[in-house]
């Protein structure tokens, strides 16, 4: 019936069953996007995390980690290149088979609409973290042609928060093409747009997903370098 | 669409109380309901328009029924040409059945006085379907309340709108002419004719059983067994409902199926029969909304690929259907009932029940979440509830359901083939009937776990359901941690609130009781500091052949006095006066004993005692319960109240009426005289002893009977007030006038309960007003 706007969900386009019970007739109706089992596929990040990655403890095994820092952290740390910069990263979902096909699906397919799926959860997150200033991490000129939007600054949109455009990209060569050392040992990758004003500023970066580390703290150092307090980092998945 | 018909069911519901119970205040309801359909629900413009639509529609429907429900036959009719449309009741000597007058095309309550036990017989085996028939007798109006909280006989017949009774003189079959046939005649005379096969050819135990589960029809069961049902909460069950009929359907589909028929005709062979045995069950509200709903699940089922009905979206449509087509039915306690229990286990369902594993758990919970979704429905119209109930359902719904229900199928359709039925299971089954009859009994007198706060008025009704909402939402929630305490804060609540409002409240009141011809006065103090109840009224039986005999004659203890204490959440009276031994004085005390916690009995000391006196001391005795024979100069006292007695004197012998228990007393301010029957000769020992003794209210001696009431007596205690009570045209023609005319020439204000209903003083810092209940 055409009446009701029959929802469905935005992942498997199946028909959303309405919630029968007292909270669902008693409480305000929300816009639905996922349906249950969709839903129940998006793993929170929950309990013990490194400190400052995010990364989920509990399944990693002792030797990867000491106390509350992982050794990914440990090595980026103890680099003089690169410690400090990032603060710590705050990370939704786990990268598992299903997000990982719905980010694809999103950044790569052009699925616009289901970052409304991540922006409820964003919109949350940020509510905590009272950043002065958000700052999506850009796509090169090249990159944004072909995808038509920029994954991070489309979240942000959807949930509703302003973004700076303060980061520019100068090299183009995709991310995920590469290993772990050819993304540290990389040359800067980003460069500062000139009116920016950072000084002393809290800044949040937002991406879609954290993998190495390296994107973020290669926009963290340039961003410190250029005199801001504080640099936190959100992204979808870890 | 789905899941959203529920909002439509609600529009539906406002628009017909907006018409039918009070405009504003719903009309204001619904405003509300519309803005937070926009604000919360997401509802767009057009779906609000939608609704709207809904609420008018129904509020107009509303209007129509309201404007045209009342009698066109002018009052002087006597003669009249019905059709019945209803199986007749038979009690004792009484014949009353409904019927449809073909002139004036409206519905009639027809009553008439057997003559001989002989014709009670033969009306009993009478099909009344299929003829039109002309009857003469004199119309009368229905019988209104005449007393707070009581039954009001003449609203209840308007909502069926039934507006005359009329008590005819001959048989109500002569003269008689053979109608036309119809379906519905036929599915009619085929469950009377049921009904008469069980009483004739099965023990009545188990015939009056299987009448109420196979044709919805009570009326063969005792009274007493009725209302040990009714006490221990389980009486849904004797009602054919949802749960019932679809069992029933799905013992049908299943026996279908396995005779290898396709699903596909079962299906269509249900949605032809549907209609049919919803006439056959007896089209009560219950059934009527039990089978619509199988009836709208199955009729989507049938179209494929389409969602199959949610069973919210059943009931609200059923509600939607209903109520487009009698939107009187929602005054149908039963129609109530029904609905909003369905509803609740709807709700319940997908997360609440679905949380519990075990079996016995989940019915445990289901009970638990029907009873309290009815629980401020019974209170409203049963002034209370069992909490018993929740467990005596435990036992009965899965003895009703696997046991009870197959097995009057099995009995029944065995008898109609083959003749008879196999004595051993027939032995079986009796067994188990008496015994689970004995346990109601036992638990029907069980007087622990009711719980009785008096009739609810709006405002509390309000709280009580945003209470029940508010428990159904924590339990359903996940995530709470202290999910049970916040539970068990919001039940004491809920069993709590209203009795400490009762406690709390600062009035109190003097009420004189209609009890039509006898005496009962209830004297409550406020902050629980005592209630009294001077006399219980009482009807006179006489003495009658057996065939005539009520099976549950009209009892003024039971049916007036009672409910109107448990309707203002009274269960204790400190001290019951019985002023003398006169049947309607204390007929009712024995009902009054039974069924409230009476801590002390006052009678008069006299030499005699009648035989209702006696047989109150061994009911006394039998509880323990501690009489005081009280005389002259005995006296007591409570917070701001003074009572002292002037009369009898101690071991009074002499007439009865002489014997009264007459006492002062100074009750919110005000001084009192009750005197019982108190005669002229008892009065003048009273002005003898206290010369001086003058009242502001009295209560005026022996229903206002000029053997009492002196001129010297009326004369000397100047009362500014007067009560009488006395029965609606008595046969004694009480009042008399004389005692009037004494009482005008002191000027005083006359109060009398058979013109006037309830009399009420009501009284808050030694200060109140009269008012009666009729204007």
């Amino acid at each position: 019936m055409v009446f009701f706007q029959q929802d469905r969900c935005l992942n498997c386009h199946m028909v959303l069953q309405p919630i029968i019970g007292w909270r669902g007739m008693v409480s305000v109706e929300k816009e639905r996007l996922l349906c249950p089992s969709c839903e129940e596929k998006l793993e929170r990040i929950e309990g013990d995390t490194c400190r400052i990655c995010d990364r989920p403890l509990s399944n990693l095994d002792e030797k990867y980690h000491d106390g509350d820092i992982c050794h990914d952290c440990i090595r980026w740390e103890e680099d003089p290149e690169w410690s400090k910069y990032l603060d710590n990263n705050y990370s939704l979902f786990l990268y598992n088979e299903f997000l990982k096909e719905l980010i694809a699906k999103y950044k790569f397919r052009g699925d616009y609409i289901l970052a409304k799926i991540f922006a409820v959860y964003i919109k949350e997150k940020l509510m905590e973290m009272h950043p002065d200033l958000l700052v999506p991490i850009p796509l090169s000129e090249e990159r944004l042609y072909e995808r038509g939007f920029n994954q991070a600054m489309a979240l942000l949109q959807e949930a509703g928060y302003p973004t700076s455009d303060i980061l520019s990209r100068i090299h183009s060569e995709k991310q995920s093409k590469k290993t772990r050392l050819e993304r540290i040992h990389l040359p800067q990758v980003f460069t500062i747009n000139s009116d920016s004003q950072l000084e002393g500023k809290r800044i949040v970066l937002v991406d879609d997903i954290y993998t190495t580390g390296s994107t973020l703290r290669h926009a963290a150092k340039l961003l410190k370098e250029a005199g801001a307090a504080s640099i936190q980092s959100l992204t979808i998945a870890r | 669409m789905n899941g959203k018909y529920v909002y439509f069911a609600v529009a539906s519901l406002l628009g017909v109380l907006t018409a039918l119970v009070s405009f504003l205040p719903f009309f204001l309801l619904s405003l509300g309901y519309l803005f937070c359909l926009a604000k919360y629900k997401r509802f767009g413009r057009l779906q609000l328009f939608t609704v709207v639509v809904t609420i008018i529609a129904y509020f107009l429907i509303g209007e129509w029924v309201e404007i045209n429900n009342k009698t066109v036959i002018p009052a002087s009719t006597t003669t009249f040409m019905v059709r019945y449309i209803q199986d007749p009741k038979i009690d004792g000597d009484l014949f009353e059945v409904q019927a449809y007058d073909t002139n004036f095309k409206e519905k009639l309550l027809i009553r008439y006085t057997i003559k001989s036990e002989k014709e009670k017989a033969a009306l009993q085996r009478k099909e009344f379907y299929q003829c039109l028939c002309r009857v003469s007798g004199t119309m009368k109006k229905p019988a209104i309340a005449k007393n707070p909280n009581g039954f009001d006989y003449r609203t209840y017949l308007r909502a069926k709108k039934i507006y005359w009774i009329v008590d005819i003189q001959g048989s109500p079959l002569q003269p008689c002419t053979p109608m036309k046939f119809s379906p519905i005649i036929l599915i009619k005379q085929l469950r009377f004719n049921g009904i008469h096969y069980l009483d004739n050819h099965f023990p009545p135990d188990i015939a009056s059983l299987s009448a109420a589960l196979i044709f919805g029809d009570k009326s063969l069961l005792t009274p007493d067994l009725l209302t040990s049902y009714q006490k221990t909460g389980i009486v849904h069950l004797l009602a054919i409902s949802g749960l019932h009929v679809s069992l029933f359907i799905g013992m049908i589909f299943y026996i279908g199926i396995r005779c290898g028929l396709t699903r596909q005709f079962m299906t269509n062979f249900l949605l032809f029969t549907l209609p049919g045995y919803a006439i056959l069950t007896g089209a009560s509200p219950s059934v009527i909304r039990s089978t619509l709903m199988i009836f709208l699940v199955l009729l989507t089922a049938k179209r494929k690929n389409h969602l199959h009905l949610l069973p919210i979206d059943a009931i609200s449509l059923a509600i939607l259907i209903f109520l487009l087509f009698s939107p009187l039915v929602i005054f149908d306690v039963g129609f109530q009932l029904s609905f909003i229990v369905s509803f609740a286990i709807i709700l319940s369902a997908p997360h609440i029940l679905q949380r519990y594993q075990r079996n016995s758990i989940r019915m445990l919970v289901t009970s638990v979440t029907a009873q309290l979704a009815a629980l401020p429905l019974l209170l409203y119209h049963y002034f209370e509830l069992s909490l018993l109930g929740i467990f005596a359902n435990l036992v009965y719904i899965p003895l009703f359901s696997f046991v009870y229900l197959p097995g009057v199928y099995l009995l029944y359709l065995s008898h109609i083939l083959f003749g008879k039925t196999p004595t051993l299971l027939l032995g079986l089954f009796l067994k188990m009937i008496e015994l689970s009859n004995q346990l109601i009994d036992l638990l029907g007198h069980f007087s622990f776990g009711r719980f009785i706060p008096g009739k609810p008025s709006i405002i509390m009704l309000i709280i009580y359901f945003l209470l029940i909402v508010a428990i159904f939402y924590i339990w359903e929630g996940n995530h709470y941690t202290n999910r049970s305490l916040q539970l068990l804060i919001l039940s004491i609540t809920l069993f709590s609130f209203q009795t400490a409002w009762n406690w709390l409240k600062p009035v109190g009141e003097v009420t004189m009781i209609d009890v039509g011809q006898g005496d009962s006065i209830l004297i409550h103090l406020p902050h629980g500091n005592g209630n009294m109840l001077i006399d219980t009224g009482g009807a006179v039986n006489f003495v009658e052949e057996k065939w005539k005999l009520r099976s549950k004659p009209f009892e003024v203890g039971r049916d007036v006095v009672v409910p109107y204490l448990k309707g203002k959440g009274i269960t204790k009276i400190d001290k019951l006066i019985l002023t003398h031994g006169d049947m309607d004085h204390i007929g009712g005390a024995i009902t009054i004993l039974k069924e409230l916690e009476v801590k002390q009995i006052l009678m008069p000391s006299v030499a005699e005692p009648s035989e209702e006196e006696l047989a109150i001391i061994q009911e006394a005795k039998k509880q323990g319960i501690p009489i005081r024979k009280v005389s002259v100069d005995d006296q007591w006292k409570s917070t701001d109240s003074e009572f002292y007695i002037l009369s009898p004197e101690m071991n009074f012998t002499g007439e009865r009426n002489s014997g009264s228990i007459a006492f002062v007393a100074q009750i919110g301010g005000v001084s009192w005289f009750f005197g019982g029957d108190l005669d002229q000769e008892g009065e003048e020992r009273i002005l003898r002893k206290s010369p001086r003794i003058a009242v502001d209210v009295l209560k005026v001696g022996h229903h206002g009977s000029k053997t009492s009431s002196a001129e010297a007596f009326i004369q000397q205690l100047k009362p500014r007030v007067a009560l009488i009570s006395a029965g609606e045209n008595n046969r004694f023609g009480h009042p008399h006038q004389e005692v009037l005319d004494r009482l005008y020439e002191t000027n005083t204000i006359i109060y009398r309960t058979d013109l006037q209903g309830a009399i009420t003083y009501r009284f808050y810092h030694g200060k109140g007003t009269f008012s009666t209940y009729l204007p």
